[in-house]
């Protein structure tokens, strides 16, 4: 029992943020929001650093490594507002390397470790809730193989030669799957989104009749469990180092800032609400990491973990945004100063995965469960 | 991070497991409860603790030459799981376990730690604290209460306020001004002070719940002996912060969260219970919605008191995170208990000795309680201060 980061895991934190400090600051994703293009360099530099191969196994040419040692890299990214497709595609990483073919892992683990392949993931879609029970994207059955239709929101553009997990229900009865379709793939069309947060690159994607072998469709429900429980899993730790660093901002400003002849940061009403953003950036700390253990043991308490933290983490991020921006008074409010992107991201990550309310419902289903209570 | 458990912490956990169940009275939790007598419950809660010492389950971390067990930050957190799971009582001697032994073990000479951290331990001496005064509360360095030295001993004078179990402690462990003269910071002194000394007096003050938990005390020329002075003289300030940490610290924090989780499963069992109308007032999405947010907030506090504890196994804890934690979990609970007022409906109003009132009144007692949250052990206004001053380096 011991709930602290090792040195290594600590000394990945340090390498990502320094190389984010110098490469990739505010003014470079206000080109990439205002672009509207993916950062091939970015992902490059990434791909140098690393990243993509430590949740691959080492005899996929990767590191081999859990949930809990990206957990910090994670809010990292989070921090420096690095979203899709990269956090879609570490993943993918787990999926794969959990439920995909021994062909799959080999064609697709050292291709993904070494940055040649980009994943996104697609969960949404226009008419569907939060959970997989609206889930309307139809794998049908052929003699040999699967078609897949249906329309799919909200997915990280991966380019022409990436690939898309796809979320769909199979033709029979209740189950679930995740189909693995090419960007490139006849029947696939995509458009982009015209939506809040411009640098994440969304778009709306429309299966008509996609041709998959057997094995582009992993016809498993625990898969598809997992995979939305790591999609909202790795959005808290995004939160967290959002709120994180709207809080580091804050307290930068309001120490240097004057009125009334005085850093504002020494008026209790500007202090104590630096304060209770720390207070709060603690907490979602507390529950991210956790749901980040969860999801590495793959603990019997995942589900639960990962929904109080994408709860709680989102409730904190909001708040530390929105306070954020307050502390920082009329400059918070310009586009050129820059904190709507945190704003954005965090409107993103609230309502990707299960926003606040549908976790708080399904955390107290589990614990009316556990007490043997009905639902 | 690793939340599993080494064989050795398992055994450890299934011998208390055992040793609750044989020692808790028989249909505990079930049909038998504490005494609603408050004077009858400090009995029981002292007669509990003096259990729990007997079978060596107190001081889990304080070295053995003074009692305790010399374990691990990691037992603690085991223990407070499983007296969470027993629901079992808590204790009397909560200041002193809590926060004289830490204040002691830091600060205190050789011979006071051996002639009172056994004894606070096996609940022979139970403590109170005698910081706030009426004119001294947030400002805590501008007390008054004089501690003047004659020969070998202080004579005290003044007032305290707030002093909890005063009336079931033998101790108290006084902040004093021994130099008026000094800056308020550098004329305080700490001492400890026997309750039977002639001079002490109490009177109860009834709280907003209507029980009689604080007191004022009053000393009149108090005689204590110049042994009795904790560290050095005029340097009560600073050792004054560590029993103020104490206070807000991970031990406190999880001992309140076994009693916030325990009483937070009763209210969502209640709530099956209770009708609303045609369905359950666990069926409502708006009760639902707020009782997941605190069953996430209490989680929450049991994590990151498990934080607090590695964080002092690594040695990387620092002062401010007390009141981090303390912040936290006074607002959390307060709006926990608003929930269950709110979870209960109508019936929250019915009272203790109202035959339709739920389990008794204690939700709506709590709720009164919880009143107190963010103001003792420091006003969330004060952990604010600290936090943004000794932790975000916010300018004063």
């Amino acid at each position: 029992m011991d709930f602290e980061f090792s040195e290594q895991q600590q000394m990945f934190r340090e390498s990502f943020r320094r190389f984010f400090e110098g490469n990739y600051n505010l003014a470079r994703h206000a080109i990439v929001a205002e672009g509207g293009r993916f950062d091939a360099t970015l992902w490059r530099n990434l791909a140098e650093l690393g990243l993509f191969g430590m949740l691959v196994p080492q005899e996929h040419d990767g590191m081999g490594l859990g949930w809990v040692d990206v957990a910090l890299v994670v809010e990292e990214l989070g921090r420096s507002l690095i979203h899709s497709p990269v956090i879609d595609t570490l993943v993918a990483t787990d999926i794969i390397a959990r439920y995909g073919t021994a062909r799959q892992q080999a064609d697709l683990l050292p291709a993904i470790a070494s940055g040649r392949m980009r994943i996104a993931i697609a969960i949404a879609e226009p008419d569907s809730d939060y959970g997989i029970t609206g889930i309307a994207t139809l794998a049908t059955a052929e003699a040999s193989g699967w078609r897949l239709s249906g329309t799919k929101m909200l997915v990280p553009d991966v380019g022409t030669s990436g690939l898309t997990m796809v979320v769909a229900r199979a033709d029979a009865g209740d189950k679930l799957g995740i189909a693995l379709v090419p960007s490139e793939r006849g029947g696939v069309k995509s458009h982009p989104h015209v939506t809040l947060d411009a640098a994440a690159n969304l778009t709306e994607i429309v299966y008509s009749e996609v041709a998959l072998s057997d094995s582009d469709f992993l016809l498993s429900r625990p898969a598809v469990e997992r995979l939305l429980d790591l999609c909202a899993g790795a959005a808290s730790l995004e939160m967290v180092g959002i709120a994180g660093r709207m809080l580091e901002l804050s307290v930068d400003y309001a120490s240097q800032r004057l009125q009334f002849g005085k850093p504002i940061g020494s008026f209790q009403a500007i202090k104590h609400r630096c304060a209770d953003i720390a207070v709060a950036v603690d907490a979602a700390r507390s529950a991210a990491y956790y749901a980040a253990w969860a999801l590495s043991e793959e603990s019997g308490e995942c589900a639960k973990a990962v929904s109080m933290a994408k709860a709680y983490c989102g409730d904190a991020a909001r708040m530390a945004c929105n306070e954020g921006i307050q502390i920082h008074g009329g400059m918070g409010f310009t586009w050129e100063l820059g904190l709507h992107y945190y704003l954005r991201r965090t409107k993103l990550l609230e309502f990707s995965y299960g926003d606040a309310t549908f976790h708080r419902e399904r955390v107290l289903a589990a614990t009316l469960q556990s007490l043997g209570i009905m639902g | 991070m690793d939340f599993s458990y080494s064989a050795a912490h398992e055994r450890f956990r299934k011998q208390l497991r055992q040793w609750l169940v044989d020692n808790l009275p028989a249909g505990w939790g079930v049909d038998t409860f504490e005494p609603k007598d408050e004077d009858a419950r400090a009995r029981f809660r002292l007669d509990w603790e003096r259990k729990l010492h007997s079978g060596g389950w107190i001081g889990l971390s304080w070295p053995r030459k003074y009692g305790g067990r010399e374990g691990s930050q990691i037992e603690k957190g085991i223990f407070a799981e499983e007296m969470a799971r027993a629901r079992a009582p808590e204790g009397l001697n909560i200041i002193g376990r809590n926060l004289v032994g830490p204040t002691l073990l830091r600060h205190g000479s050789e011979a006071q730690r051996q002639r009172f951290l056994p004894k606070i331990l096996s609940g022979e001496e139970v403590w109170c604290q005698g910081f706030s005064e009426p004119n001294a509360g947030s400002d805590l360095a501008s007390l008054r209460c004089r501690a003047e030295r004659v020969g070998d001993e202080f004579a005290i004078n003044g007032q305290k306020i707030w002093t909890s179990y005063a009336q079931y402690s033998q101790w108290c462990l006084l902040l004093a001004r021994t130099d008026p003269d000094a800056p308020k910071h550098h004329g305080i002194s700490m001492l400890l002070v026997d309750m039977q000394t002639p001079g002490v007096s109490i009177r109860p003050l009834k709280q907003i719940s209507g029980e009689s938990e604080f007191n004022e005390t009053f000393f009149a020329d108090v005689r204590v002996p110049v042994e009795n002075l904790v560290g050095e003289l005029n340097g009560g300030w600073k050792i004054c912060q560590t029993t103020l940490s104490a206070e807000r610290g991970p031990d406190d924090a999880i001992a309140r969260q076994i009693r916030f989780k325990q009483e937070l499963d009763s209210l969502i069992t209640t709530a099956a219970q209770i009708r609303r109308g045609k369905a359950r007032a666990i069926d409502d999405p708006i009760v639902r919605q707020k009782l997941a947010k605190s069953i996430i907030e209490v989680e929450i506090m049991r994590l990151s008191c498990l934080r607090a504890y590695a964080k002092i196994a690594h040695g990387t804890a620092a002062a401010p995170d007390a009141s981090m934690l303390k912040l936290y979990w006074s607002h959390a609970l307060q709006s926990m208990y608003e929930s269950a007022l709110e979870t209960l409906g109508p019936i929250a109003l019915l009272a203790d000795g109202d035959p339709r009132a739920a389990e008794e009144g204690r939700y709506q007692l709590s709720f009164l309680h919880s009143k107190a949250f963010t103001i003792y052990s420091g006003s969330s206004e004060i952990q604010r201060n600290i936090i943004g001053e000794r932790m975000l380096g916010l300018p004063k």
